[in-house]
């Protein structure tokens, strides 16, 4: 795995901006969300990522999707469900949560705030097993026909941000 | 809506679409521009272009769009007086054609195009549009199994890293390797010919090959979409054991296009090439002889396997 470095070409919500928020409550939000998040990202209990949110490009994520695929097999039949991992050495945090055969994996700052996480996380799963379950169950793994799942996370993302404060405490100073 | 390709378009089906160019029309808001399937044809359009001054005329070119793929001229679906240009189209055509990626507002409509298609007609016609639309993205996880000391993990070195270490310690577990490759595939399907270029991220997963491993090497099986399994041409002993490795496949994964590899090619060889392929038409393997030394044959190998996984996805088999 490589050494996280900044880039400076990140995007909020992956390719586009959201219609209900002005450029500069985008590019406070993108303050909040680079300072702490480095990405998410959905796979398979097998490994394959469904839908990537990468917000620090220099993370392998498919690689990482790979080892907490193989690590969250292994912990299931020997030592239990594995939830959270923190990698010293680039500072790194992963909150790994799974559910319907899906794993959400979110890669963070150790200094994020952690409140309501997992709810947020579980609600992630859900809807998108909800939007996607037919082609989940048929094994399609074409990116493509996930990519529609940014609008839907860009309203997660907002929703945590507000949940735990982080949104609405400047949303006036940015009026 | 109508919406096709495992959700990845939508077409409204209250709207006009040009058979050819996906240029639609919404009547009731008088405006036009590019449908989804046509915005994905069109390949990171860079600039566009209005080629009339105030009117557009049935059948005639309008507006001309710069791609990485050159030029694209698109004629107008109906005639009429242009109210509005907007020169900010291809900002919000990728995420919102049907509303403000519009191409041209108009005053009035007339000489609608009689070959527009709309209501029930759009699924059909659609969904060969869509399967002619050649590009996407895929990522297939690939389980790699053989004999201990085959050169499994000097293959998936030599693919997703290009070397070759010649003292690579004993796998333990599983190991893993990514890469991604871009290839095609020529169809010949009678509805659907055609070349289909796709990316595709192989994910490899290297199972350790000992005896020790045969209780959990199984979970690691799951949602593979191929197989690699690998023996070594100068060890008859490791294509002897083909059959324990086939057993195991088939007891996790059942039928999944599979490659028979017959690894260091660069060694003496005492396995005959004809015995590999044998063992490989009789089990419907493709098969390959390879070296991860000198990387005969390597990356050509897995492009046959991810052609096979895509044949398989898409129902082109």
């Amino acid at each position: 795995m490589s050494n996280v470095t900044e880039d400076n070409s990140n995007l909020v919500f992956n390719r586009f901006t959201p219609k209900n928020l002005t450029p500069k409550q985008c590019s406070f939000i993108q303050k909040i969300l680079k300072k702490y998040i480095l990405g998410m990202f959905i796979c398979k209990k097998g490994g394959d990522i469904l839908y990537s949110y990468q917000i620090e490009h220099t993370l392998k994520i498919d690689l990482i999707s790979n080892f907490i695929a193989a690590l969250s097999m292994f912990g299931e039949e020997n030592v239990g469900q594995i939830k959270r991992i923190f990698i010293e050495g680039i500072n790194i945090e992963m909150n790994i949560v799974s559910k319907n055969d899906l794993i959400l994996v979110s890669l963070f700052r150790p200094n994020m705030i952690k409140d309501h996480l997992e709810d947020e996380a579980k609600k992630i799963l859900n809807k998108f097993y909800s939007l996607y379950k037919v082609q989940i169950e048929q094994g399609k793994t074409n990116l493509s026909i996930y990519l529609k799942f940014d609008d839907e996370m860009c309203h997660f993302i907002l929703g945590y941000l507000t949940r735990i404060g982080a949104y609405k405490e400047n949303y006036e100073e940015l009026k | 809506m109508v919406t096709i390709a495992d959700g990845r378009y939508d077409l409204p089906d209250e709207l006009y679409y040009s058979k050819n160019q996906h240029v639609f029309l919404n009547l009731k808001k008088k405006i036009i521009g590019l449908d989804q399937i046509g915005y994905a044809f069109l390949n990171n359009p860079t600039e566009i272009s209005l080629l009339v001054e105030d009117e557009i005329k049935a059948g005639l070119p309008f507006v001309a769009i710069a791609s990485e793929q050159g030029v694209t001229t698109l004629n107008a679906p109906c005639s009429g007086k242009i109210e509005k240009f907007n020169e900010k189209a291809l900002e919000d055509m990728e995420y919102d054609t049907y509303a403000n990626g519009f191409i041209i507002k108009l005053k009035d409509i007339s000489d609608i195009a009689p070959t527009l298609i709309t209501g029930e007609n759009i699924e059909s016609w659609a969904i060969n549009e869509a399967k002619t639309l050649l590009r996407s993205n895929y990522s297939f996880k690939i389980i790699e199994i053989g004999d201990t000391a085959v050169g499994k993990t000097a293959i998936k070195v030599r693919f997703t890293d290009n070397y070759f270490k010649k003292d690579l310690k004993t796998t333990l577990g599983v190991d893993f390797g990514t890469k991604e490759i871009k290839t095609s595939y020529l169809s010949t399907d009678l509805l659907f010919s055609g070349t289909y270029r796709f990316t595709a991220r192989m994910n490899v997963w290297d199972a350790a090959g000992q005896d020790m491993y045969d209780k959990i090497r199984g979970i690691y099986f799951k949602d593979a979409k191929g197989a690699l399994i690998c023996y070594d041409i100068n060890n008859p002993l490791s294509f002897n054991h083909l059959d324990k490795w086939v057993s195991d496949l088939e007891e996790n994964l059942g039928k999944v296009p599979t490659l028979l590899i017959g690894n260091k090619s660069d060694l003496e060889r005492k396995v005959s090439r004809q015995e590999g392929l044998n063992y490989a038409i009789k089990h419907g393997f493709l098969f390959i002889e390879c070296s991860a030394k000198t990387g005969e044959n390597v990356d050509g190998m897995f492009e046959k396997l991810a052609i096979e996984i895509f044949k398989k996805e898409e129902n082109l088999a």
